[in-house]
């Protein structure tokens, strides 16, 4: 249980980043399934090359915000459909993400392997030291130092509090910028761009501010999910916006009309129940020749069907 | 002031559907004049607001808003803009109190919030529409006079030189119509602000403004001033009638 709220809430990040450009701006983004791997990306390469935790992080959050710039660029200067613009960059990212990390996939390491690889320092030297005399260790120092991650991947509630606590202050963050009066015109901008270029502001500043947001989340999603899981891939980033939006709407239809904390707490409630959901179907979805692969099929296919009950009700619609 | 010189604007020039929308036309608007624009679809009456604006650059001839010639960037900072849909000029998904906060125009200077807010509540109170005391509802809940009655008071609440007004009553029940346009003449009275509203209403030009301009077909038929010829209501209307019937017959 304690797995499934901690993966929960790491979901929620970047569900909060997909609420943003989606709900909040009404700017399609589908940069996040390239941008949750960036984050992921840029953060195991920093703990590689000996930087701290939170500092890597903090530079994944950076590498998600510039993602949303360089989205958010593309739209507003050329005027292209965020759509599009954001599937230039989602491809784009893929290879920047295997440049970033030298390889298509990169483990945390989280034991110093320069003592345990070499052969010769296990063995106190090696078979072929008779024939060939005694030889430098080719092996030694080819090791990776161990690196700290704030996870310990214990069921002792560490985890689960460290992530708890950042959740939290990502929610106060995002509702205390939304009450400002920059964030009240930035959630009338999703709902009415004339407006607010009416009142003599640059409609396009607030493009730039909800994708770089909702990218910084979701990069922040991806680097912690990296640390808590033991690598970064490059593929792991695929149906991030789908699953997202899943968990946005399902947060929405749990409150239904309320907006609790302006919507906020639709990712972060729905995210938890998403993963509740995934993680019964693993466990029981066998039964009834469900695998667990299954799962981004159905979650298309319920963002597809709620997308299309609220078109018939002519309600509000999704993109 | 403003001051149109022989404006000509030409809708896709060069191609197939070329049209004339204004020809050669020229006008001036006073400072604290109230002028209704009326005439049939197609006479270039959005067109001429639209020049206004800076959202068409005339084919030739040249456009000044207070002495200095149209450029769209600036127009916000000196005039505001209503249209016929009530939901253009308000954020739907914010509370009216949130709606008004917003409605401080950026590159304002000299008029404080406290007193554009103290000024919206009482205009919002001059509609009689209850919105002053129902703040906390969100806009998209309100009827659509409340929507048009809160767009207004939000376009003026920085106290535009200029306000143009595109049908603005168009979409709105006689009561509804009734209020808004006692409002519009309220700011035109009271603030002085020079107001340039297009109307296919009939009635409004006998009731409300300083003077009427009547178009057709690109170019202006003839602009009355009410306060200089003495003609009653139904003198007025006549005129308006018999002015576009001849010249599109």
């Amino acid at each position: 249980m304690i797995a499934i709220l901690e993966q929960g809430l790491l979901l929620s990040l970047a569900a909060i980043g997909v609420y943003i450009s989606f709900r909040v701006v009404d700017l399609p983004d589908l940069t996040p399934d390239g941008s949750y791997v960036l984050g992921g990306a840029v953060a195991v390469s920093l703990l590689y090359a000996g930087h701290g935790w939170v500092f890597s992080t903090l530079m994944a959050i950076l590498s998600g915000a510039i993602a949303g710039c360089v989205v958010a660029f593309i739209t507003t200067r050329f005027r292209i459909n965020s759509l599009l613009g954001s599937i230039m960059v989602m491809t784009g990212l893929y290879s920047i993400n295997i440049r970033i990390m030298g390889a298509p996939n990169l483990p945390v390491p989280r034991f110093d392997t320069g003592s345990i690889t070499g052969y010769e320092s296990m063995m106190g030297g090696t078979s072929l030291d008779d024939l060939l005399g005694k030889t430098t260790s080719s092996y030694q120092g080819a090791g990776v130092k161990a690196v700290k991650v704030p996870f310990d991947n214990l069921a002792n509630g560490h985890d689960l509090l460290l992530i708890a606590g950042i959740v939290a202050i990502a929610v106060v963050l995002m509702w205390f910028f939304l009450r400002t009066e920059f964030g009240m015109m930035f959630r009338g901008y999703g709902r009415n761009r004339a407006a607010v270029r009416n009142l003599g502001v640059n409609p396009d500043l607030y493009a730039y501010v909800g994708l770089i947001i909702g990218n910084a989340f979701t990069a922040l999603s991806g680097a912690l999910f990296s640390m808590y899981s033991g690598f970064a891939d490059v593929n792991m980033g695929v149906g991030t916006v789908v699953i997202c939006l899943a968990s946005v709407i399902l947060g929405e239809i749990l409150f239904s009309q309320y907006e609790p904390l302006y919507g906020v707490l639709f990712p972060v409630v729905g995210a938890l129940l998403y993963q509740f959901l995934l993680s019964l179907a693993m466990r029981y979805g066998y039964k009834i020749g469900f695998k667990p692969s299954d799962m981004k099929l159905v979650t298309a296919l319920f963002v597809v069907s709620v997308i299309a009950i609220r078109r018939f009700r002519k309600s509000e619609v999704i993109i | 002031m403003i001051e149109l010189n022989n404006v000509t604007v030409i809708y896709n020039k060069g191609t197939a559907d070329e049209r004339i929308a204004l020809k050669d036309l020229s006008l001036n608007v006073e400072d604290g004049e109230f002028l209704i624009v009326v005439g049939p679809n197609g006479a270039g009456k959005s067109t001429l607001l639209k020049v206004i604006t800076g959202e068409v650059r005339p084919f030739s001839g040249s456009c000044k808003v207070y002495g200095k010639v149209v450029k769209s960037e600036r127009f916000f900072s000196i005039a505001s803009i209503v249209s016929q849909d009530p939901n253009q000029g308000i954020f739907p998904n914010l509370t009216v109190e949130e709606n008004l906060i917003l409605a401080r125009k950026k590159g304002v200077r000299g008029f404080g919030f406290g007193k554009i807010y103290a000024r919206s509540l009482d205009l919002l109170a001059f509609t009689d529409m209850g919105l002053e005391k129902d703040l906390k509802r969100k806009a998209a809940k309100l009827s659509g006079g409340q929507k048009q009655a809160l767009a207004m008071v939000m376009a003026v609440s920085s106290n535009p030189k200029l306000l143009l007004l595109d049908e603005h009553t168009a979409a709105l029940d006689p009561k509804s119509t009734e209020k808004i346009m006692e409002l519009t003449d309220k700011i035109n009275k009271e603030f002085g602000t020079t107001i340039i509203m297009i109307t296919h209403d009939m009635n409004i030009p006998e009731q409300y403004g300083t003077s009427v301009l009547v178009m057709g077909d690109g170019t202006i038929y003839t602009k009355i001033d009410k306060s200089k010829e003495s003609i009653d209501a139904r003198q007025l209307k006549e005129i308006i009638r018999s002015t576009v019937l001849m010249n599109v017959e």
